[in-house]
């Protein structure tokens, strides 16, 4: 291969995925845009170049059709990678565009490498987040990578080529409403304290609020407390089916260590649990572990870190 | 449920589980609980499903199915504490009375709004001198022209002030030493009055009280004959009772089992203990005891063995319910002094555990009925 | 009304291996030999999707007969299992696609076994997918077929409404919902938030095995699903192996010390390690 494509209509997301491209030492890495705005918004990707493909439309999914003929062309002289942010949007686009090459896909992938014979090697997660899959896919294929998987890529980058796409014009945009997010935005969180059911008391959470504000984390917890007891926002779940964070520290406490929730917390750089179980599944997933009563570890962690 | 399902049976057991596990019935169920009372949305909701008495014939409101796939939806439901396992186990007693000794014509007055779940039914027989000391009952039936005029009193019946229609049971005549006739009393009936409400010992606010008749006129129809039928049936009511007892007794394993191997002691786990582990694998193998029994005798029951199915039904509940208990002692015992506080589950249910070992009958009078079985004449049943 | 004339959801199912009897050995290997099948979790939610958008137009389990949800998957042989659970669900009919080359499939394979068998099916004006199925939840599928079939697709559906042939969408994307709306024929592929399955009471599971079930074979769709070397049956990917999951941790756990003492212990650690 020798050029890798990367598109995502988050521009810090598509800055990781050169990121993540530069690192198969390709010749070149090109990062796709659909109109004049998200070109410039590129401008320090970091890319070797920004190929500008212009189609009108109010939805980039839409441009899936006319991307995987332009990318057909491409790829029928070097058949290569296409890397796109797994967002609602990207996973749309990233999958119609591997249906019309009919050529293999990867998605939310743990990590990618390139391996011999023009194929690409991928990890990622499956059965909740117990079992991990190892494939290989020749190329070329399309992979998706989660944001904050990999480092971004920086640097000038600037128009190399345009073109012109026709989107899909089935589909029709009616109207839009923005999602108001309450509280810290946890997937940018460099550290996250998680409140878990072990906590008796809905009052009981400002003894995680106390240690979170000493060391500057947000607020998360287990499904449980959001969605059953309903004591903190669905925002701030943790888990399979929530949000998934890779902070820097994530201090679980009070908590079991269910599977489904360690997938949202796993890819933390150190992970830290308080639980009286010493038996607890959580334990097993900690860099570090204290065995005790959380009204009695909780505030002596506090103090501690003052 | 019995070990040996079909996949049509196991798909059907699924259902249950995912039913009562929704997210819509979970929310439900809190709500009624913080509510109190009958809980008449989760018997309307059950009864939607097609749960009630799916053993009866479509044509009486039920699913034509057998009593192993009945038995293992009742038992999926006790599992998952779905809150009107008792009222059910209350009404299916009266239903029984009701297909085993009703006419066609009395059958299909009742049968079809009970069994589909419209209706609610209780079996009141307890008189306040005893249930079977028939002789002190101060009950009386006295008939007339078209019909019957009953005074008295019943006592700790499970649904008496909701049920719609009361299965009261009449004093044994003509010599009979064993129940052979009864009467059904719709709600409104003129004369008949709700009077306490039971406190349990473990108080579930469940619907467990007295009913006062005062010349209260029961029309001829409403009067069921035994005749020479038999009163095998009941087996299949103990039963209900019996599986109750189970999944209490499965209860009391899992809490021991999931105590004592989390439980730290010297360095090592609880259930390292010799007798801790022999104590804990005692309740399984007498949870197991108690499944064979039931799902035996209700296999019987299908392939119309009715005797044989009476007497293990007897066994069952006299061994299974006792052994719930027993069970939920030992599992308290061994939670040390943590399972005597509240909120202790452990501990509460072995109290509530003492319910089932009475109702329908105290085992030791199953024991008797076990007896007899082998054609031995009790000398209480004889005087 | 003619067969013919009889419009039809497809709802794409998938028969999966439960997550929850999966063991992960010590030695990280996979052992799912205790795993029981079940109709995915969030494709339940599609089928539960399918069914409303249908009912609010008027069509009825059994009684209408101008539309109707019909049920498909593809798997290997062991798929016919799935039906009745599956139909127990509402769907009035049950199609399959089985053979052995389900056991290598990938994405591509079983979007292709799908598409074929949605061509196959008469008068079939809207699918209904999962996001993705519980097992793998790659999330490519309904793309994939939408392409396959050069179809529009919808996908992230939060709640959507069909009248005639115009399908009204709401999708939830990380930052806004959008309102969308396409003329039919479509895919559509749905989140579970809103979509609730009902839960089979005994009527619907009873009823379920008498619903009128199909096997699609070679005939009908072009090719033959047991043939692992025919080439719309062959993967686009080569050397796949699982592992279990394991948590490359330090695992320092204090027990037995004062709180004090192993909150220091531990915050002394972390300040080591730069987090704090």
């Amino acid at each position: 291969m020798d050029t890798a494509y990367v598109y995502s209509e988050k521009p810090v997301l598509a800055a990781q995925l050169v990121g993540l491209a530069k690192s198969f030492e390709v010749k070149e890495v090109l990062a796709i845009a659909f109109d004049d705005e998200s070109s410039a918004a590129l401008s320090n990707c970091g890319a070797d170049g920004i190929i500008e493909l212009s189609g009108d439309s109010a939805m980039p999914e839409n441009n899936a059709r006319s991307l995987a003929s332009w990318l057909s062309d491409a790829f029928a002289v070097d058949p290569g990678l296409l890397i796109v942010g797994a967002t609602s949007i990207g996973r749309d686009l990233s999958a119609r565009v591997a249906g019309y090459l009919d050529c293999g896909f990867s998605g939310d992938i743990i990590s990618a490498e390139l391996a011999e014979d023009d194929a690409i090697s991928t990890t990622r997660s499956e059965y909740g987040g117990a079992v991990v899959l190892a494939e290989t896919l020749p190329l070329p294929a399309v992979i998706t990578v989660p944001a904050g998987r990999f480092d971004a890529a920086s640097g000038a980058a600037s128009i190399i080529d345009k073109g012109t796409l026709e989107p899909d014009t089935r589909i029709e945009v009616t109207g839009t409403t923005p999602i108001v997010k309450e509280g810290i935005d946890l997937s940018r969180a460099k550290a996250i304290v998680g409140v878990g059911m072990g906590f008796s008391a809905r009052e009981d959470i400002a003894l995680a609020e106390d240690l979170a504000a000493v060391i500057d984390a947000g607020i998360g917890c287990t499904r449980g407390i959001a969605e059953e007891r309903h004591w903190l926002s669905t925002e701030q779940y943790l888990g399979l089916s929530g949000l998934t964070v890779a902070p820097d520290l994530y201090v679980a406490v009070g908590m079991s260590g269910q599977v489904q929730h360690l997938a949202g917390v796993r890819d933390s750089k150190v992970i830290v649990a308080i639980n009286k179980n010493e038996e607890a599944p959580i334990f097993k997933a900690a860099d570090y572990g204290i065995v005790g009563d959380l009204y009695e570890v909780l505030p002596a962690l506090t103090a501690a870190l003052k | 449920m019995s070990h040996f399902l079909n996949e049509d049976q196991q798909l059907i057991v699924n259902s249950v589980r995912e039913f009562c596990q929704s997210p819509t019935v979970q929310k439900m169920i809190q709500e009624e609980k913080a509510v109190g009372g009958f809980p008449h949305q989760s018997w309307k909701a059950a009864a939607e499903q097609g749960y009630i008495a799916a053993y009866l014939p479509e044509e009486y409101g039920g699913m034509g199915y057998d009593h192993v796939t009945y038995y293992s939806i009742f038992e999926e439901l006790c599992k998952n504490s779905y809150p009107c396992t008792g009222p059910i186990s209350g009404h299916i007693l009266g239903i029984k009375a009701i297909e085993a000794w009703g006419t066609d014509e009395q059958k299909k007055m009742f049968l079809p709004q009970l069994g589909s779940g419209e209706k609610i039914c209780c079996g009141a027989a307890t008189d306040p001198a005893g249930g079977t000391n028939f002789s002190e009952w101060g009950l009386t039936e006295e008939e007339t022209e078209d019909g019957w005029i009953l005074n008295g009193t019943k006592v700790i019946t499970t649904n008496a002030h909701n049920a719609d229609y009361k299965v009261v049971f009449g004093r044994p005549q003509n010599g009979a030493k064993w129940y052979d006739h009864f009467y059904v009393i719709p709600k409104d009936a003129k004369g008949l009055e709700t009077g306490e409400q039971e406190m349990k010992l473990v108080p579930d606010g469940s619907d467990w009280g007295t009913m006062v008749l005062k010349d209260v006129h029961v029309p001829k129809i409403c009067r069921f004959e035994r005749g020479d039928k038999d009163a095998l049936w009941l087996g299949t009511s103990y039963m209900m009772v019996a599986l109750q007892s189970l999944v209490l007794g499965e209860a009391g394993f899992m809490y021991a089992f999931g105590f004592a191997t989390q439980r730290s002691r010297r360095g090592g786990k609880l259930i390292d203990l010799q007798t801790v582990a022999h104590k804990i694998a005692d309740m399984a193998i007498r949870n197991e005891a108690g499944r064979g029994l039931i799902y035996t005798a209700a296999r019987m029951w299908d392939e119309g063995r009715k005797e044989e199915c009476s007497r293990l039904a007897s066994m069952a509940k006299a061994f299974i319910c006792e052994a719930a208990n027993k069970n939920l002692h030992d599992a308290t015992i061994i939670h040390g002094g943590i399972g005597n506080t509240m909120p202790a589950t452990v501990g509460v249910l072995w109290a509530a555990s003492l319910q089932l070992e009475l109702a329908e009958f105290p085992c030791d009078m199953h024991r008797d009925f076990v007896i007899e079985s082998y054609g031995v004449d009790l000398d209480w049943k004889t005087r | 009304m003619s067969d013919t004339a009889m419009q039809r959801y497809v709802v794409c199912y998938k028969w999966v291996l439960d997550e929850a009897d999966i063991r992960v050995l010590d030695d990280l290997k996979v052992d799912m030999t205790r795993a029981k099948g079940k109709v995915s979790d969030f494709d339940r939610s599609a089928i539960e999707a399918a069914m409303r958008a249908a009912e609010a137009q008027g069509a009825g389990e059994s009684q209408d007969k101008a539309l109707e949800v019909h049920a498909l998957t593809f798997g290997d042989a062991e798929v016919t299992r799935s039906l009745k659970d599956a139909l127990s669900r509402g769907p009035a009919e049950g199609w399959t696609i089985a053979g052995e080359a389900a056991k290598t499939a990938d994405g591509r394979v079983s979007a292709q076994a799908l598409a074929a068998g949605i061509k196959a099916i008469p008068n079939v004006s809207c699918v209904f997918a999962a996001e993705g199925a519980s097992d793998t939840y790659a999330r490519q599928i309904p793309s994939r077929i939408a392409a396959i079939l050069d179809w529009p697709l919808i996908s992230s559906v939060l709640t959507l409404k069909i009248e005639g042939d115009e399908l009204i969408a709401t999708r939830k994307l990380e930052d806004c919902l959008q309102n969308v709306r396409v003329t039919l024929p479509a895919v559509v592929s749905v989140l579970p938030e809103d979509y609730e399955p009902r839960t089979p009471g005994l009527k619907a599971v009873m009823a379920a095995g008498r619903k009128p079930t199909h096997e699609l074979g070679s005939a009908e769709l072009g090719f033959d699903p047991n043939d692992v070397a025919s080439p719309m049956l062959s993967p686009k990917r080569l050397n796949v192996s699982q592992i279990g999951y394991a948590a490359a941790r330090k695992n320092i756990i204090h027990k037995g010390l004062s709180a004090d003492e192993a909150a220091q212990s531990v915050a002394s650690a972390l300040r080591k390690e730069g987090v704090v």
